[in-house]
């Protein structure tokens, strides 16, 4: 382990929320702006 | 020793077109918004030996073995080993080298070392943008949801000690080259990248 050196301990750690972003929003699709013929 | 609030290591990734954060192996990419998971290559090391090992039975990281999502403790220890890369002291897959920095959330088993962590999960947190990339930084931290700014001008100092300077290209637009195959701000193709002075 050279790169961070020698291992000294475990720890679990369960956080009570998972600290991930929700998914993204989803792309609202404006109104289509040309209406229909009468 | 059970922990509430995730750790926060430092660690780098390398920018992989067309947005996305890769190991620096390129053999791993965190997807946007899915934290990682660590699995074990299941082998382990006795001294400077590399041995096979049946890890299976337990979720990684191991205390023998060199699996995990790696992080460093501390951002100076991070920088140099940016520094590292770009002075050659270190390789990177293809040689392709265009580095984000920043801090990252570690949770689940993680194994502390003396200076940094090997962790079961993890998700950055917050992320530093390096020159190469400086326009995407607020589309990256949109993809990713998390905060990505251009890197202070601190670190900027720390890690440009022995960087060697390359050739400056542009596009035909005239804006610098990003290497991410597209001009950032105006969308042109690298295919009209020149470089200055021809």
């Amino acid at each position: 382990m050279s790169q961070i050196g020698d291992p000294l301990r475990i720890i679990e750690v369960e956080p009570l929320e998972e600290p991930v972003p929700e998914k993204e929003v989803p792309f609202e699709q404006p109104a289509d702006p040309v209406k229909e013929p009468a | 020793m059970i922990v509430r609030e995730p750790i926060v290591g430092w660690r780098q990734w390398n920018f992989m077109y067309p947005h996305f954060l890769a190991n620096l192996g390129n053999d791993t990419i965190y997807v946007p918004r899915e934290k990682i998971e660590a699995h074990c290559e299941q082998y382990s090391t006795i001294g400077t030996l590399v041995h096979r090992k049946d890890h299976s039975e337990q979720p990684a990281p191991h205390l023998t073995c060199m699996c995990g999502i790696y992080a460093y403790k501390e951002k100076p220890r991070l920088l140099r080993e940016i520094r590292n890369i770009y002075s050659g002291l270190r390789l990177v897959a293809n040689n392709r080298y265009v580095p984000i920095y920043g801090q990252i959330n570690l949770w689940g088993k993680v194994i502390e070392h003396e200076d940094g962590y090997r962790a079961q999960f993890g998700y950055p947190k917050r992320l530093w943008c390096t020159p190469a990339i400086e326009p995407l930084a607020g589309w990256i931290g949109y993809v990713y949801g998390v905060p990505c700014e251009v890197m202070p001008s601190g670190d900027d100092e720390e890690i440009k000690i022995n960087s060697p300077r390359s050739i400056i290209t542009k596009y035909a637009c005239g804006q610098i080259y990003y290497h991410v195959g597209f001009c950032p701000k105006c969308f042109v193709l690298d295919i009209k990248a020149r470089r200055k002075g021809k």
